[in-house]
């Protein structure tokens, strides 16, 4: 199996391998990622940007992709077709919203024994706000198929944050869930930081770097490069 | 070393503690032994000062130190731990990571061998898989898990005054011996610290032996005695007590 990381620092795609990609005037990219491929998308943003990812995956393929940003306005619309069997997807998305963030991803599973992930992760700071929509579709004929959603957006102050998640399913062979939160940080983690010494900088620190990046699938280079721009602007 | 004195607690208006008073000296290990519902659990959080019970009245002080309005953090940091009945989960922070970070917050620069050294070292005589500590914190962990990890932070950070509020709750009998055995050994090795243990029955007590033990309802304490009151209240439940009107009567 091939193994690749790819990079897009601002809107620049740098590939290796054999992926395939067309890139128009409309900020639509493709990605086709072949039969046994494992491929790691990585996108670290501090740009507004406004981009449209499709993802075609093949059989026996594995994607994981991990998308940071913090930005003003940044409009993000993902479509990952799984249409080869006994794959996998893992979408990782966090977000600082400097003001206005939108996010549309949808999920399509279109063959049987097929896997995906999606951790949709927002910050909203001051009266910034975040949009969600997560959208997951298993196609009838699809069995044995799994999905799962997890969409979070922490506020900091009250702010007009939305998400809407939604599960389209046409095949009872499946497990299919999500969850969705928009709220504050837990009064009680936050007692339970304080109670071990941490003083409530540490104890939102803490709390922020594991809420954006625990699920982030990357060196702990690239680690410490993200947790450097969230203490820009929340530090 | 810590006192409590004519202390009133309420939570959305309803008062919880009720001129409540108690007395801890350096080295002294006190059971607070009560029915469900009582308070004893609300007092181990206002000791911290949890924002969400409200002081009416009453002062809480520690080495001296009035400690009733100071910020949770800077009561930790003078030494107060708090072992929770119900350890909180927190998603994506490692207990690896924010231990380090409380300990780098106690103690200036603590080296990254020191802490691996320290915290591997509790980890062994907890008996517990070392991947759990860079898991994040008490996620998917069961009650033993979660009450292990407990105690794993307090022999980390090392605090002068432990309060572990009910313990020996979801302990099988190993995990409550392994439990009960450290904090024992941690008092040898730290003979000035004080503990306060918050328990329904007399269990833990055989391992962590009090030096007294006294009975709450109704948000006070009801009666003072040796570890004998333990076994007494084995015995005869709390019945007794819920009735008795009279503060604090003293054997």
């Amino acid at each position: 199996m091939n193994k690749i990381v790819l990079e897009e620092l601002k809107s620049n795609i740098k590939l290796t391998g054999n992926e395939y990609v067309i890139k128009n005037e409309n900020n639509d990219v493709v990605f086709d990622i072949e039969n046994s491929s494992s491929v790691i998308f990585n996108v670290f943003n501090e740009e507004d940007t406004k981009v449209y990812y499709t993802f075609n995956v093949l059989e026996n393929s594995n994607l994981t992709i991990n998308i940071f940003d913090a930005a003003r306005e940044v409009k993000r619309n993902i479509t990952i077709n799984v249409n080869g069997e006994n794959s996998s997807v893992i979408l990782n998305l966090s977000c600082i919203s400097l003001k206005e963030n939108n996010y549309i991803v949808n999920v399509y599973h279109n063959s049987k024994n097929t896997h995906s992930k999606t951790n949709l992760h927002g910050l909203a700071l001051d009266n910034n706000s975040i949009f969600i929509q997560n959208n997951g579709y298993i196609r009838n004929g699809s069995t044995k198929s799994t999905l799962n959603q997890d969409n979070k957006i922490i506020i900091m102050n009250d702010n007009n944050s939305k998400i809407e998640p939604n599960l389209y399913i046409d095949e009872y062979d499946t497990l299919a869930s999500h969850g969705a939160y928009i709220g504050k940080f837990d009064e009680e983690e936050l007692f339970y930081l304080n109670s071990r010494g941490l003083d409530n900088k540490s104890s939102y620190n803490l709390l922020i770097n594991g809420f954006l990046l625990y699920e982030f699938v990357i060196s702990d280079e690239d680690k410490v490069k993200l947790k450097n721009i969230i203490e820009k602007y929340w530090g | 070393m810590l006192r409590i004195k004519n202390l009133y607690v309420s939570i959305d208006g309803k008062e919880i503690l009720k001129d409540f008073n108690i007395n801890i000296n350096k080295g002294e290990v006190h059971a607070l032994m009560g029915p469900n519902g009582t308070g004893k659990s609300t007092l181990s959080k206002v000791i911290l000062n949890n924002k969400k019970y409200k002081k009416e009245k009453g002062n809480i002080y520690f080495e001296g130190e009035d400690i009733t309005n100071l910020s949770t953090d800077k009561i930790a940091k003078k030494g107060i731990f708090l072992s929770n009945q119900l350890p909180c989960e927190i998603d994506g922070v490692t207990t690896a990571d924010f231990l380090r970070t409380a300990l780098n917050e106690k103690e200036e620069n603590v080296s990254l061998y020191s802490f691996i050294k320290k915290i591997n070292s509790a980890v062994s005589d907890l008996n517990m898989d070392e991947k759990m500590i860079h898991r994040s914190i008490n996620k998917g962990f069961s009650g033993g898990e979660k009450k292990k990890n407990e105690i794993l932070q307090m022999k980390v950070l090392e605090p002068k005054f432990i309060i572990l509020d009910e313990i020996d709750s979801g302990l099988d009998v190993d995990s409550l011996k392994i439990v009960g055995e450290n904090v024992t050994n941690y008092l040898k090795e730290h003979k000035d610290t004080s503990v306060l243990i918050i328990t329904h029955y007399p269990r833990i007590l055989e391992y962590i032996k009090p030096d007294f033990v006294h009975v709450m309802t109704g948000g006070q304490i009801k009666k003072t005695g040796n570890y004998d009151l333990a076994l007494e209240i084995e015995k005869k439940g709390y019945d007794t007590y819920k009735n008795n009107s009279a503060s604090i009567v003293s054997e």
